[in-house]
Order: C-alpha cells, then sequence, then structure tokens
C-alpha cells in the first residue's frame, strides 16, 4: 500500500471502509449486479431483436425505459434497503453494535457508514443500468434530459427508502419487533414504490426535459430535493440518536434539527407561499403540528434523571443553560419546547396567511378551518402526553418504568378514542354511525370529519389541558429544579 | 495504573444485578472476578468497559470517571465481551484492521500493530480467513486480539476461556501471563476456576451482587476458620476415624483409600495437640499432609450458589 492511498483510507469512517469491503466480499453486491445486467441486457436484446415495428412505433423508446426503471426500482427500493436495514438490525441484535461504541467511533459515523455504504452500492447500480436506459433514447419517445432527471429523481428516493429502513433497524425491540418492523417496511417501500413509479410516469409523459430552463421546474425540483433531503435528515438524526447510549445526551441532535427543520421548511413554504398561487402554508402547518404532537409524546418517555454526561456537558452560563434546558435530554424540556413550537408554528400560520382565530361560521374559508384543526390537534397532544405522564407521575411512579410511559400514551389514546363509542352504543343500542358525535370527542381525528362539533371540542380538550397541566406543574417543578442544582 | 470500582450499583427494575460493591486492581496484576451464574459479573464488567451505565457509584480509571468521561476512559479499556464476533464474511485481517482504524490508528502503524498482534495471538497463518470458517477457541482468539489493538492499560475480559479446550486454555493463560508482565492490569471472569488459580494474583467474589470476598487467594484462604489434613496411618483406620472423631476439634472426618481426611477447628497449633493425643492412644502415624485450599473450596465456602 503507498502512502498515497493509506492516507486516503485513514481519511475515511471506518465504518464505510469495513461496509465496502464486506460489500465486495459479499455475495449480494456482485449477484445483484449481474442480475441487473443480464435482465437489462436480455431486455434490450428482446426488444430490439424481435419487435417488427421498431422503426414506426415511436413510443418504443418511452415504454422499454419504464420496464427497466421499474426493475432497477425494484432492486434499488425494495432489495438495498432491506439488506441495508437487516445487516443493521442483526449487528444490534448480537451485541455487535456494542463493540463499535467502546472505540473512538461516533453513534453518527455508524449510521453514515452504513447509508454511505448503500448508496455506492445503489449508484453501482444505476451506472450499471445507465449505458441500457440511455440506449432507449435511440428508440425515441424520450429525451436525455428526462431520463436523467427521473434517474437523479429516483436515487433520491431510493436514498430515503434506505434512510428509512436504517431508521426502522435501530428502534429497539425483540424478534417479534423486528419482524414486524420488516413487514412495516415491506409495506411502506411498496407504497414508496408505487409512488415513485407512478411520478416517474408522470415526468416522462410531460416530457420533463423539455423544462429544464424554466422557473417553474426549478422550483417544483428544489423544493421536493429539500423536502426528501430534509426527511432524509430527520431520519438520521433520529436514528443516532436511537444508537446512542442512554447515558449520552443524545436528544439534543434531533432537538436541534426539528428546530432546524421548522425554520428550513417554513422558509421554503413562505416562499411558494408568496411568489405563487400554490398554498404549501397549510401542508407545513399540518406537518409541524403532527411533528411537534409527536416530539411532545417522545419527550415524555425520556429518563427523568439526568445523566453524569448530559450534567458535564450544562453550560455554566445562565443565558446558555435555558436553551440548554429545552434541547438537552430530558422530559420536561422536550415538552416544553414542543408546546413552545406548536404555538410558534401557530402564530406563524396566522401571520403570514392573515387568518385570525374564530369558531367556524357560514361563510368560514378552508384556511380559518385548517387553522382550528390544527390548534386541535396542539391541544389533543398536549392532553395525552400529560395524562400519561401524570398518571404515571402520580400513581406509578415506582413500579412503571419512563420508556413504558408510551403505552400509557398508546393505551390512553384507544382508550380515548373507543371506550366512549362502546359505552355509547351500549346504552343507547344504535350502530356506531348513528352515535350522536360527542361520543367521537375523545378521538383527535373528529376535528377531520365532524365539524359540528367544534364547539365542544375545543371546550372539552381545554378543560382538560387545564387539568392535566395542572396536575403535572409540581413535576416540573421538580424537573426544573434538577436541572438548576445539576 | 489503578482501576477503583467505588459503590457501584445497578438495577434492572426491583433486581439488584450489582450491589454497591466497592474494589480495586492496579497494573500488573490479574484479578480474578467470580461468582455464579446471575451473580452480576457481567454486568459489572459491561459497565467498566463504558458500554452500560451505574445506576449509582462510579469506576475510576487511572482517575478518569467512565460515568463523566467515558469516550476518555474507553481508550484505556480493551473489552472482551463473553460473546463472539460474528462479522461472518469477514477475514480476520480486515475484521482486526476496521477496529485498529476505529480506535484511530493511521497508516503504517496500523498495518504493523495489526500484525504484531496477529502474530501475539497466533493469528498470522489465519489472517485471510473468514470470521464464519473459525473455531471457537480461534475467534476467541480473535477477540482478544481485538480486545489488544490498540494497546490498553487496563483488560477486562468476560469468560474468555469459556468452551476453549485444553491446549487454547493454556495459550491463552500463558498470553495473558505476558501481557501482565508488560504492565497491563486484567480482570478476568470465568468458570474454570482452576485456571484462574494458576494465572491470578487477586481474586474477587461476588453473589447477588454483593461483594463476598476481595484480596489474594492466600489472604482470603487464611480466613478459613478450620485445616484440612490426611492422616496416613499403619493403625485400623476405622479405629482411628472413630477416635478422630470424638475428638472436640475435629469438625468432619472420612476415611480415604490412603488415610482418614480431617477438618480441624483452629490453627496449625491445635493441629499438633491432636496428633500428640493420637500417638499417645496408640495410634502409628506415617504423615501428615496439609491440604491447601484452592480457588474452588474457597468460593464453594464463601458463595452459596443463589441467583440475584
Amino acid at each position: 500500500m503507498n502512502s498515497s492511498s493509506e492516507k486516503f483510507n485513514d481519511r475515511i469512517n471506518p465504518i464505510v471502509l469495513k461496509e465496502m469491503r464486506q460489500a465486495v466480499k459479499g455475495k449480494f453486491t456482485s449477484w445483484t449486479l449481474m442480475l441487473i445486467l443480464v435482465i437489462q441486457l436480455t431486455t434490450i436484446g428482446s426488444v430490439l431483436v424481435f419487435s417488427e415495428d421498431i422503426g414506426k412505433n415511436f413510443d418504443i423508446g418511452q415504454g422499454l425505459f419504464m420496464g427497466l426503471l421499474g426493475f432497477l426500482l425494484f432492486i434499488c427500493l425494495f432489495l438495498v434497503p432491506i439488506f441495508t436495514g437487516s445487516r443493521l438490525s442483526s449487528e444490534k441484535s448480537d451485541n455487535n453494535v456494542d463493540l463499535f461504541f467502546i472505540t473512538t467511533l461516533k453513534p453518527s459515523q455508524i449510521i453514515w457508514g452504513k447509508l454511505f455504504t448503500a448508496l455506492v452500492v445503489t449508484l453501482l447500480f444505476f451506472t450499471a443500468s445507465l449505458p441500457f436506459m440511455t440506449l432507449t433514447y435511440l428508440l425515441r419517445g424520450l429525451d436525455l434530459p428526462t431520463i436523467f432527471i427521473i434517474l437523479a429523481f429516483d436515487f433520491l428516493v431510493t436514498a430515503a427508502s434506505i434512510q428509512f429502513c436504517i431508521f426502522l433497524a435501530c428502534l429497539p425491540g425483540n424478534l417479534v419487533s423486528r419482524i414486524l418492523r420488516l413487514l412495516g417496511a415491506i409495506i411502506a417501500l411498496f407504497i414508496v414504490f408505487e409512488a415513485a413509479t407512478a411520478g416517474s410516469f408522470s415526468m416522462l409523459y410531460e416530457g420533463i426535459g423539455s423544462t429544464i430552463t424554466t422557473w417553474h421546474f426549478w422550483s417544483r425540483a428544489l423544493t421536493a430535493v429539500s423536502f426528501i433531503i430534509i426527511g432524509i435528515g430527520l431520519l438520521f438524526a433520529l436514528s443516532v440518536a436511537l444508537i446512542s447510549p442512554a447515558s449520552a445526551n443524545r436528544i439534543f441532535g434531533v432537538r436541534i434539527y426539528l428546530l432546524f427543520t421548522w425554520l428550513a421548511t417554513g422558509i421554503i413554504a413562505s416562499i411558494w407561499f408568496f411568489t405563487t398561487d400554490n398554498d404549501y402554508l397549510r401542508p407545513w402547518l399540518i406537518l409541524m403540528i403532527i411533528m411537534f404532537g409527536v416530539n411532545m409524546l417522545a419527550s415524555i418517555c425520556e429518563r427523568q434523571t439526568l445523566s453524569q454526561r448530559v450534567i458535564r456537558d450544562i453550560p455554566k452560563k445562565l443565558i446558555l443553560r435555558i436553551p440548554a434546558f429545552l434541547l438537552y435530554s430530558g422530559p420536561a424540556g422536550g415538552v416544553i419546547l414542543s408546546m413552545l413550537m406548536l404555538t410558534a408554528t401557530l402564530v406563524t400560520y396566522s401571520l403570514l396567511s392573515k387568518t385570525e382565530l374564530s369558531l367556524p361560521k357560514a361563510g368560514s374559508n378552508s384556511s380559518e378551518e385548517l387553522f382550528l384543526i390544527a390548534i386541535g390537534l396542539a391541544l389533543y397532544a398536549c392532553c395525552y402526553a400529560l395524562t400519561s405522564l401524570d398518571v404515571k407521575t402520580i400513581f406509578f411512579k415506582k413500579t412503571v418504568s419512563t420508556r413504558s410511559t408510551v403505552i400509557g400514551i398508546v393505551a390512553f389514546l384507544i382508550v380515548g378514542s373507543i371506550l366512549p363509542v362502546i359505552i355509547g352504543f351500549l346504552l343507547r343500542q344504535n350502530p356506531w354511525y348513528e352515535l350522536s358525535p360527542l361520543w367521537y370527542i375523545g378521538n383527535p381525528l373528529v376535528l377531520f370529519l365532524k365539524k359540528k362539533i367544534w364547539v365542544e371540542c375545543f371546550t372539552f380538550t381545554s378543560i382538560w389541558a387545564i387539568i392535566v397541566v395542572s396536575l403535572s406543574v409540581p413535576w416540573f417543578y421538580r424537573q426544573i429544579c434538577s436541572f438548576k442544582s445539576a | 495504573m489503578k482501576v477503583e470500582v467505588v459503590n457501584l450499583k445497578k438495577y434492572f427494575g426491583s433486581t439488584k444485578a450489582v450491589d454497591d460493591i466497592s474494589f480495586d486492581f492496579c497494573s500488573g496484576q490479574i484479578t480474578a472476578f467470580v461468582g455464579p451464574n446471575g451473580a452480576g459479573k457481567t454486568t459489572a464488567m459491561r459497565i467498566m468497559a463504558t458500554i452500560d451505565e451505574p445506576d449509582e457509584g462510579d469506576i475510576l480509571i487511572d482517575g478518569i470517571s467512565v460515568l463523566q468521561y467515558p469516550e476518555k476512559a474507553r481508550r484505556l479499556v480493551g473489552f472482551m465481551p463473553d460473546f463472539l464476533p460474528t462479522h461472518g464474511d469477514m477475514t480476520v485481517d480486515d475484521y482486526l484492521d476496521f477496529f485498529a482504524h476505529a480506535f484511530g490508528l493511521k497508516g503504517g502503524k496500523r498495518k504493523k500493530t495489526v500484525e504484531q498482534i496477529e502474530e501475539f495471538t497466533n493469528l498470522t497463518t489465519i489472517r485471510e480467513k473468514f470470521l464464519k470458517a473459525l473455531s471457537k477457541g480461534m475467534k476467541q482468539r480473535v477477540s482478544l486480539a481485538r480486545a489488544i489493538i490498540h494497546d490498553p492499560p487496563v483488560l477486562i475480559l468476560d469468560e474468555p476461556a469459556a468452551g476453549l479446550d485444553p491446549r487454547a486454555r493454556v495459550e491463552l493463560r500463558e498470553s495473558l501471563k505476558a501481557l501482565a508482565k508488560k504492565g497491563k492490569a486484567i480482570f478476568v471472569s470465568s468458570h474454570i476456576l482452576s485456571e484462574l488459580a494458576e494465572m491470578c494474583d487477586t481474586v474477587i467474589i461476588i453473589e447477588k451482587g454483593k461483594l463476598l470476598r476481595a484480596g489474594s487467594i492466600q489472604q482470603i484462604a487464611a480466613e478459613k476458620p478450620h485445616l484440612s489434613v490426611i492422616i496416613r496411618s499403619t493403625s485400623d483406620l476405622q479405629k482411628l476415624l472413630a477416635a478422630l472423631l470424638k475428638m472436640p476439634q475435629i469438625k468432619d472426618a472420612k476415611i480415604l483409600s490412603d488415610g482418614v481426611a480431617a477438618e480441624i477447628k483452629g490453627s496449625e497449633k491445635d493441629s499438633g495437640k491432636i496428633f500428640t493425643e493420637l500417638v499417645k492412644e496408640g495410634f502409628e502415624i506415617i504423615e501428615v499432609k496439609h491440604i491447601k485450599t484452592n480457588l474452588e473450596d474457597i468460593f464453594m465456602n464463601i458463595t452459596k450458589g443463589e441467583l440475584a
């Protein structure tokens, strides 16, 4: 080995080097590559040899391209992500990841190494297919820019799918949970495969390559790319947090990333809102409400005592200690941050879209209705999270672990959504669809379905929120005091 | 280099896996860590290796807290867990090179270190073999090689001799002795007590998460309240046994093929009185042999075999 290659090796993430060596020496990459080459060659050869109207049919290039792309996407959207995820999952289950942690490797290096190697393998498959796909250009029906744009888009979707499977592999759980996650991954990847194929078809028939010089193309392309990359980043940050040791300040990265996502997607949505007719503020509002609502539910399950490693990192200056309380690992900071961000999202939306808070009335526009739905969802998230926390801290302080609080949240959600309906059915003896909408008031989805009871919904959740927030005040106080004294 | 375990506690729900244990060990020493299954050995070792975090207490490695500065502490520790490497599709050389790289060894130094470690652990001839093709003993060697690849001053070895054949055990013992001579502090758990007794300077015994004894084997053996002796005699062994059992200083006695084994309460001085009395009673004593207390006896006497 000469010195320049040694230096190059030293700079590479060790996980990348290890995974690449395994990929080169393993069977998966070589066999799949051979399969891609054989199938693509056979398909192209068969069309060229057996197609009689090759000179007259102007769509033959398009059809052939979609056939080849469909096969490539099947390999890259199903096999590569599942292979990458299951490798990590098995490494985790046999404790070998523990051995990585006692080296100087960081959790982010481990996740990045896995993702990067899978991307290189995907790129290899794409590159091997590229000559065959560009050959379809000669058969007419499509242009070269369209081919490259579609491939670039599908590569990005594949990257997101790989990161999604890595995230699933990082989730804790036993064999049953691993099997369920695998099934979940297959279903999700199937949906992505369908969507990616449909999107590719649409771009192909639209002849997207011909719009490459327009702002319309670039605005859409940049938005889609930004959202996919932000999504990959979020899954990356979550995966890193999941495999980090419990005692580490592992939520810090996730919370910083959530704030970044809020800001970045907010800016993109605002640009769209003010420069075009497309109102991307509405999906942004719903996405952010869901994101910080889930963050609040997840924060409840964090460990309540600060580890020595977290304490070590807490800054001494008061001005830095306040953001540290919100951003560092710890449930109270997470809940308060979520509440602040939910409020900030609602206020930002209200200011940008000039939507005022008012109960629905005749002539209410969809923007006002959506605003109310968002407020309602935020209230439901707050109520369920804090109810679970209060029940745990008041009744099961020692017997239920903090991590199990998530079971409480799910249980309360199920009970709140289903139990009233069952009681209503038993009392009234009416079919569920004939019951008064009030029996559904515990279900957050009622906001989308039953506009008539919005007043009752807001009254109910507001009272509920006041009660659970009051009950949790002592807990918040203890958490803040413990952070202050650390 | 000193490793200090200070009031270490680790709970799994209501189970006290490690219950307030404190001890220390130093460079150049091989310390045995013994206890029945489920005593909390692996848990304590994983905390030492910075993989797990204690609920209370701390471990100081050369004064560095594993709780506060695990990143610094783990550079000082080489950990060999009780499971084998499972990266079956990697060669021995690639596997060791990966860990050397992960510990920050660079360029020529990394290559040289991997070669040296392979030589030290007798892996040179199988360096190009895939891990899946190795026997258990070979995998144990790879695991040891991985643990020492970054030249840590402290080695934590969890059941390194489990499943090894006698030859591999001897090789492992010699390797550990050589490492201790190089000044490494070695902390090793095993159920093969005869192996440990041959190489360890000190022993730490735990059960149900609690520390029962810590010290040198001689020190702990000296705590034993009775002596074990074998008395060879030309007289009738049945009569000798009956005479011994009548004496208040005798705790227990039984006939062996070549004499009578007896457990004597008290010190060597007390045993002298017994033999004088036996001779006075007319028994012809050929030999009185003191049986040295071994680690197995100590372990059996101290532990009760209960789970935490």
